[in-house]
């Protein structure tokens, strides 16, 4: 038990962050994501105390779990994205305070966009630009081919220019 | 927002990697999922027996502590001494810098195949399963630091990186050697992979001579065919000219 305490405890510190973001980018809310992502981790320890064998990709599988708990988040609070007023700044080391504002709310309509997007689009985004996953990591966590990975990033992309 | 081009978007889609949750929330949150750890051997079990006279109770404690350090060296997965030597890595663990947590890592991997090494001469199989989950347990701690290794142009690390790699490799191939599958860790060539790729992107994007393009070139070649440390040796000496 205390190694497989010591194996999930490595797999929360590399992956903690990632889900955190992964979520954060979906609710845009700083305690929500943060309700979420603990919850998604509670569950994987869960499941890997039962069986850890049947975790054959932790990140994938928490995403999976992170994608299903924002799923049912937005089915009880209705379709109405909740903007909070406390949600994590964006840390710019840029001291020029109007280019920071500028900055800051391109950024925002950027995160506005993304977090409209359906979900295929914005995962892959997500975890190619984002998370930086290379493309066959991707292609093993949606089952997809490389070759249908790049295409789902090209029109991913497109769509969100044009939301932007 | 005005028109914007697609890699510009990428650019600023990359921006959103500083978004990171707050640290104690990070703590706090492990420790209600897993607990806190509770040590369940204390070295000094008469310590009370001692509490009045302090000196004397702390020189026999650096004397026992000095005598257990040797004695927990040469302990081995399995060993009632091993977890005292696992906590004395632990402990230089959280001395090491960041920037020097993946090399570190992969030394630990480096001792844990030399554990495994030895506990194969005893041919006690209880310790062989022990010494194989240690294993994989501290692979997999140097896949996620490897990963979490940022994109970096200081040829030094990359060489201090390869390096471990190539020992780690020349070990494995002992390992193997005496009749042990440790298998491939699929979560360590990610981690290699991911790192060659982000140094691939890293040179893409610089100006390069020629000869570093051909070089560029087979580089790309050796990360198709998954030869990550093949691929890392040639960004060494790409970083190099």
């Amino acid at each position: 038990m205390d190694i497989q305490r010591e194996i999930f405890s490595q797999i929360y510190n590399q992956n903690i962050d990632k889900i955190y973001r992964f979520i954060f980018l979906k609710v845009n809310s700083q305690p929500i994501a943060e309700d979420l992502a603990s919850e998604t981790f509670l569950r994987g320890w869960e499941t890997f105390k039962q069986d850890q064998n049947r975790i054959e990709n932790p990140p994938a599988f928490l995403y999976q779990i992170a994608r299903n708990l924002i799923t049912d988040y937005y089915r009880e609070r209705g379709k109405t994205q909740i903007i909070s007023a406390d949600c994590a700044p964006i840390i710019d080391p840029d001291s020029d305070l109007e280019k920071k504002a500028f900055l800051d709310s391109d950024l925002e309509t950027i995160k506005t966009a993304l977090a409209g997007l359906k979900e295929d689009y914005s995962q892959a985004l997500v975890w190619r630009y984002i998370e930086d996953l290379p493309i066959s990591e991707i292609a093993k966590m949606t089952n997809k081919s490389e070759g249908a990975v790049r295409v789902l990033l090209h029109r991913a992309l497109k769509t969100l220019k044009e939301k932007v | 927002m005005t028109k914007i081009s697609e890699n510009e978007l990428i650019l600023k889609l990359k921006e959103f990697r500083k978004i990171k949750p707050r640290e104690e929330w990070v703590i706090l949150t492990r420790n209600e999922i897993l607990g806190k750890k509770e040590s369940a051997f204390s070295p000094f079990p008469f310590f009370s027996f001692f509490q009045h006279k302090p000196a004397f109770a702390m020189v026999l404690s650096l004397i026992i502590l000095i005598g257990l350090f040797g004695f927990t060296q040469s302990s081995l997965p399995g060993d009632i001494l091993y977890s005292l030597k696992r906590a004395g890595e632990q402990g230089q663990a959280f001395l090491v810098s960041d920037k020097e947590e993946a090399r570190y890592d992969l030394e630990i991997v480096g001792k844990r195949l030399d554990d495994l090494t030895r506990i194969t001469q005893t041919k006690s199989a209880k310790k062989l399963a022990t010494a194989i989950n240690e294993l994989q347990a501290s692979v997999s701690k140097a896949a996620g630091s490897l990963a979490k290794t940022e994109a970096t142009n200081n040829p030094e690390k990359i060489k201090e990186l390869v390096l471990e790699v190539k020992r780690l490799e020349e070990k494995t191939d002992a390992v193997k050697s005496l009749g042990i599958e440790i298998g491939q860790d699929e979560q360590l060539n990610n981690a290699l992979s991911y790192l060659v790729d982000c140094q691939i992107r890293d040179l893409e994007n610089k100006t390069l001579t020629d000869e570093q393009k051909a070089v560029l070139i087979q580089v790309k070649e050796d990360y198709q065919a998954g030869n990550y440390s093949q691929a890392m040796e040639k960004i060494l000496l790409l970083n190099q000219k």
